[in-house]
Order: C-alpha cells, then structure tokens, then sequence
C-alpha cells in the first residue's frame, strides 16, 4: 500500500521547482537576448561583464623584389598583375648547364653571367597570424614566337627554387637556402609548390629564383621568349 | 496544472537550446582560413640570337644561326696573291655581329682544316699529276664536250708542270713506231702561246725543251720537234675562241737511218699539216711535261705562257698511237676516253682546284710545301691573335708554317660582341725554308671561322672558305 505524500508536502515542493524553472528559462532569454540582440530582454536582474572580448587575427601577404626582378616594388596581397618577373627578363640569354640531378640535389650554373638569372624576391607575411603554408603555382608556359618549326622554348628553360628565411646573396648559392624545385618551366606551370610553412606573422621567406636556358638547346632556340605567370598563396 | 508545468520546461529548453545554436552560427566565421595571393603575371625571360657579317675582297658572307648552322662562302679571306720574295703580302676581312648574345658568352674561333698542294689528277698514271701554278683557274663542268671541264690560263703567270721526269722514247728507233700527243684548246688571243712541251725543269725554267705546240701571233698551231730541228706549222689559224682538239703525231718511217720522219697536225679531226721527212729525225727527251708555257728561246714569241682554256691532255709514248683525232670530235668525254682509252698520261683537267697532291714532289721530295709558307692571323677591336702565339688580348708577334696552324686547330680569339665590328688581317710570307721549287704552287687551305655559345657550345655557327680560289699561292 502507497503511503500518500501529505498535500502540504507537494506544496512545498512545487515552491522550490517553480524559482529553478523560472531561472533557467531566465538563463536561456539572457543567453539568446546576448546572441540575437536582446529581443527577449526585459528582466530586471541582470550583470553586465563588458570586458570579454576577443579579436580575430590577419593574415596578409605582400611580395617585395630584392634582385634581379626587374625591381624593389611590393605588390600588395591581391595583386594580380605584380611585375616583378622571376626569370628576370633577359633579353638575351644563351644555353648554360644541362639539367642534371634531381629535387634536392639539381645542379645550377655555377657562374653569374647573363647565360643565368638570379631573381630574388622576399614574401612578408605582414599580418599577425601564422601562416601555415606558403605555396607557389605555376601557371601555363608559353614560348613565342612559335609559329612552324619553332620549338618550345619553356621545355628547355630550366628553373631552380630556393626558399631561406633569411636574406640570401645573389651569386653565392650556398646561400639561397633549401632547393624546392628543379625542372623546365614546363614543368613548373603543372606544379603547386609549399616552399615554406609555419610563418609566422611579421616575418618573411626568401625566394630566389635561379632560370637558364638547358645546356642541350641548339640554335633553333634562339630568339624565343618563354612566359609563365606564377602565383604565390599564403595559407593559415 | 502540472501539464501547464511540463510545456513550459520544455519551451524553456527549446530556448536555450536555440540560443545556443544562434550563437553557434553566428561565430563560425572566424574558423574558416585566411588566404593571401600574389600573382606574378611577368615572368619571362628571351634567347639571344648570334649571326655575323664577313665582308672582304668586295664582297660578303652573313649567316644567322637560326637559319643554318654553317655556310661555304664565296671567294677566301686571305691573300691569293703570290708570296712576296720579301715580306708578307696581307688581306682584311670585317667581321660584324649581328646578335645580341654578350661577347663574354661566346667563343670565336678559327683553323685551318688542311693544307695541301692543289694537283690536276692524271687519270692514266695517278702518281703524276700536273700541279698548276699562279693565275691557274678551274672550271670543272664547261669543257669542250658534255661532261668535260677545263681550267683557265692567264697568259702571264699560269702553267702546270707534272711530278715525274719522264723518258719519251725516239720514234725514229723503230720502223712505224708511233706516239701522239693531243689537247682541247680555246683561245682568241692576238699573241700567241705555248700550249705545251717536255723540258728538264720541273719549273718554268729553260733546259732540253722539245715536243712543243705553240699557237703564233697570228693563230696558226706551230709543232716543235728536235728541239728545234724542224717545225710544222698548220695553214688554219684557230684563234677564234671556239674549243679546238690538236693531235700530233710522230712516226719514223726510215729506221736504218732515223732521221726520216713524218709529223702529223691534225685540228678537229682532220690533217691540217704534215711535217718531217728526210734527215728531220726526233730525239728522245726526258723532263717533265709543261702545258700552258715554253720558252721564248724556242717559240720566238713574246711570252711564255698561254691564254686561253685547255682540256683532256693525253701523251701517247707506247706505239702505236691512235693513227689520228677521232672525226668527228667526240661530244662526251666518254666518247673522249674511248678514243684515249691507251693514253699513258691522260689529264682530263676538269679539276675542282681542291683535290691535293702530297708528294713527292721534284726538288723537295716528300716535304710538304706547306711548311714553307707563314701566316700571321691577327684580329684588331678586339686585339687578339690566332696565329701567333694564340692570345685573346694580345697582338701577334710572329708567324707560324701553315703545317703548324693546321696541326693547332681551333684557335681562339676575342669576340667582337653584339652590333660591333672586328678586323681579321690575314699576313703570308715565305718561310726560312721556302725553296724555289714551289713557286706559285696552289696551296689548298680551307679557313674556318666558328663563334659557339659558352659553356655549353650548343649554340653554333661556322663560315668556311672551302672553294678553290680560296687557295693561298706559294
């Protein structure tokens, strides 16, 4: 046989539910008023901590030319049509070493004469996060003029990439730090590179750029001009 | 009571629970990842291009790299003029660069492949050429017949001697013993000419001439036998400037007392003079052949050498000789070379002006004339040197035998550098062992001029001068 519970009892209970009912229904109108702008605002009691507050950080990435880029100008994150120009723009090269070796191990031309390009360019991370990976694509090669019996010129020109956190000299490769490509420009347009990561924010990554024209081109590649866009992405 | 109690517990968990998610959303944006691009939208870079001018002796030879990558050019760079008996005799060449590559990124060159005494072949007896001398032109393919060449005299300078001294039998020993002697000629000159002799000389020096056809002044073939002894002149004259065909022949016809003879002339087929008879005998002679020069002495004329062109000249000294000209005249040279067929020295003189002859030689034996003869090659804006000593900054200081400057190979010297001009100067003289012997001697020594691409030598160009007249004269 249940004993009944006196009704004096439930009555004191139900006075202590009801104030922990109110309240969290209370809790989830100061909780929903603080994320959809208060519309369910209205109670009297309330406390206000107006120091919580959180920033988002930036990531922003600038380039800027060091040598043999055909300029010292920066190009703002964004910029699509920044001209400093890796492969430096010669006018007239012709055929240094031959291709040989392997990523990270390619060989380069040992000298400084117009048969090679150094280009140098510094890649800023200038906001305050830290980026996670800095990477580099290439873009489709083109070689003109390339009109009948003209042969590829971007098959021939050969490309090393070095990335170094800190400021290498043009013409001394023991400075140009780790070698992260070594190929044609053909091969370069089917690449996307990470050539550095964990950068952190306020600081920057060497890139240096060393272009000559294969040991193994004859004479039909001269007078040919290879182009090749490239783009640089600076990832969190 | 209590159902009342129920639903508002569960609204007030529906709104927590959806504030909850409104904040959720509205907070997402900030884990999504940040990206920054640059594009580099001017990487490019160019070849050069590497082409040059040559321009001497009025006239030039260009080449750019991207059309071929060799080319003969025309003429020689160097002096064709005889070696001076004292000094040097020197010619220029200006050499203009037409590319772009930077002089520092090629190497400019220059040899000599070979250096050889141009001969005539003989195609009867191949170790006796003719060697020709001075003004001696070649004309390989315009001859008297189809397929036939010829080479061309100048009437001042121009003759050629062969290697070996010969004996020309007497055809007065024996009864109907017959020799001939025959060659195309072509000539208009008002002077006249020796066309041919046998002398003891090898050179154009006097000494035991006989067997001689000149052409006098006025046109007329004229046949020395016995040195002089006697003489059949033809009544035609034969000057005209068309090609003719001579034939002589010597026959004894008195052996008991070998003095009775009888020359024949015959011109294109046809006797035109008889000569010899009674007490006219031959002689035997031994010397070497001379064609295009005897000597004044014996002809009377004013000079001793012909003008004009000859082709195909046979000597028939086994008996018997083909009893006269075929006539008509052959119209091929295989038709020739039938009717010649037991020629013992047969020179058909279609010559290029390029083959060599290496000894040996009458006088000098096996030494190559080529190491009696000296070239200075210097190179000026930039100064440089290729022969000697080799230098790409310096001047030359003294010459070298051709024999060494082939035996050197490619010679480098300073690159003249895009849009700039050099002056090459090419400088022969005799050497200390220069002998007489090889006077006006073609000397064939085909010059190169390379520029290749440096370090990888890919890209290369070369200019030769490979033709006959590019030949330097001893």
């Amino acid at each position: 046989m249940t004993k009944r519970t006196p009704r004096h009892v439930n009555k004191a209970r139900r006075r202590r539910f009801f104030p922990l009912v109110w309240l969290g229904a209370a809790g989830a109108a100061l909780t929903l008023g603080l994320g959809i702008s208060g519309t369910l605002a209205g109670f009297t009691a309330s406390i206000t901590n107006n120091a919580n507050t959180a920033s988002t950080g930036t990531l922003t990435l600038t380039e800027t030319g060091v040598s043999g880029v055909g300029g010292t100008t920066t190009c703002a994150s964004g910029t699509t049509t920044c001209p400093l120009n890796k492969f430096g723009g010669q006018t007239a090269m012709a055929p240094d070493i031959v291709l040989a070796g392997a990523v990270p191990s390619g060989t380069i031309p040992t000298n400084t004469d117009p048969d090679q390009n150094v280009g140098i360019v510094k890649m800023n991370n200038t906001g305050t996060s830290r980026a996670g990976t800095l990477t580099l694509a290439g873009n489709a090669c083109t070689s003109t003029p390339n009109g009948s019996g003209q042969p590829n010129l971007c098959g021939t020109l050969d490309v090393a990439v070095y990335a170094a956190a800190t400021a290498p000299t043009s013409g001394t490769s023991s400075t140009y730090g780790t070698q992260v490509f070594y190929g044609t420009a053909t091969t370069l347009a089917t690449t996307n590179l990470v050539v550095a990561t964990n950068i952190a924010g306020g600081t920057s990554e060497w890139m240096t750029f060393v272009v000559w024209v294969d040991g193994s081109a004859g004479n039909t590649y001269q007078g040919l001009t290879a182009s090749e866009p490239l783009v640089w992405t600076l990832s969190t | 009571m209590i159902e009342r109690r129920g639903r508002l517990l569960k609204a007030a968990a529906l709104l927590s629970a959806g504030a909850v998610l409104l904040v959720g959303f509205s907070a997402s944006a900030t884990y999504g990842g940040y990206i920054g691009t640059v594009t580099n939208s001017a990487d490019a870079a160019s070849t050069g291009t590497t082409g040059y001018t040559h321009t001497y002796q009025s006239t030039n030879c260009t080449l750019a790299a991207t059309t071929s990558a060799s080319i003969n050019c025309p003429g020689g760079i160097a002096p064709t003029s005889a070696t001076p008996s004292s000094g040097s005799i020197s010619v220029s060449d200006v050499i203009t660069d037409n590319g772009t590559i930077p002089a520092q990124q090629i190497s400019e060159q220059v040899s000599a492949t070979s250096c050889g005494v141009v001969d005539l072949a003989n195609q009867a007896e191949a170790t006796n050429p003719l060697l020709p001398r001075y003004g001696t032109g070649y004309s390989p393919s315009t001859g008297p017949m189809t397929s036939s060449g010829s080479i061309s005299l100048d009437g001042s300078t121009a003759y050629a001697t062969d290697v070996i001294s010969q004996a020309q039998p007497n055809p007065g020993l024996t009864l109907g013993n017959r020799y001939g002697i025959g060659v195309w000629f072509k000539t208009s000159g008002a002077t006249g000419g020796p066309i041919f002799e046998i002398g003891t000389s090898p050179v154009n020096a006097t000494g035991g001439d006989d067997r001689i056809l000149y052409m006098n002044s006025s046109g007329h073939l004229v046949f020395v036998q016995n040195t002089g002894g006697s003489s059949t002149t033809t009544p035609g004259t034969y000057n005209d400037g068309a090609w003719h065909f001579v034939y002589v022949t010597m026959t004894a016809v008195n052996v008991l007392l070998s003095l009775d003879s009888t020359t024949t002339i015959y011109v294109d087929g046809q006797s035109v003079a008889t000569g010899g008879g009674l007490l006219v005998g031959y002689s035997s002679d031994t010397g070497y052949w001379h064609l295009g020069w005897a000597p004044t002495s014996k002809t009377g004329l004013s000079s001793s050498y012909f003008s004009g062109s000859l082709s195909n000249f046979v000597v028939f000294d086994t008996s018997p000789a083909p009893a006269s000209s075929p006539n008509p005249n052959p119209t091929t040279q295989a038709a020739f070379n039938t009717w010649a067929a037991a020629a013992t020295e047969q020179w058909e003189l279609n010559d290029t002006g390029t083959t060599t002859f290496a000894g040996p030689f009458p006088v000098i034996g096996s030494t190559s004339p080529c190491t009696m003869v000296n070239i200075m090659w210097g190179f000026t804006t930039p100064t440089s040197c290729a022969v000697a000593p080799e230098s790409t900054t310096a001047a030359c200081t003294t010459s070298a035998s051709l024999t060494t400057f082939v035996a050197a190979g490619w010679q480098t010297v300073a690159s003249v550098g895009p849009s700039g001009t050099q002056t090459s100067t090419i400088s022969i003289s005799r050497g200390s062992s220069y002998n007489a012997y090889i006077s006006g001697l073609h000397l064939y020594v085909p010059l190169g001029y390379r520029a290749q691409s440096i370090p990888s030598l890919s890209w290369s160009l070369t200019f030769s001068w490979p033709g006959a007249t590019a030949a330097l004269t001893a």
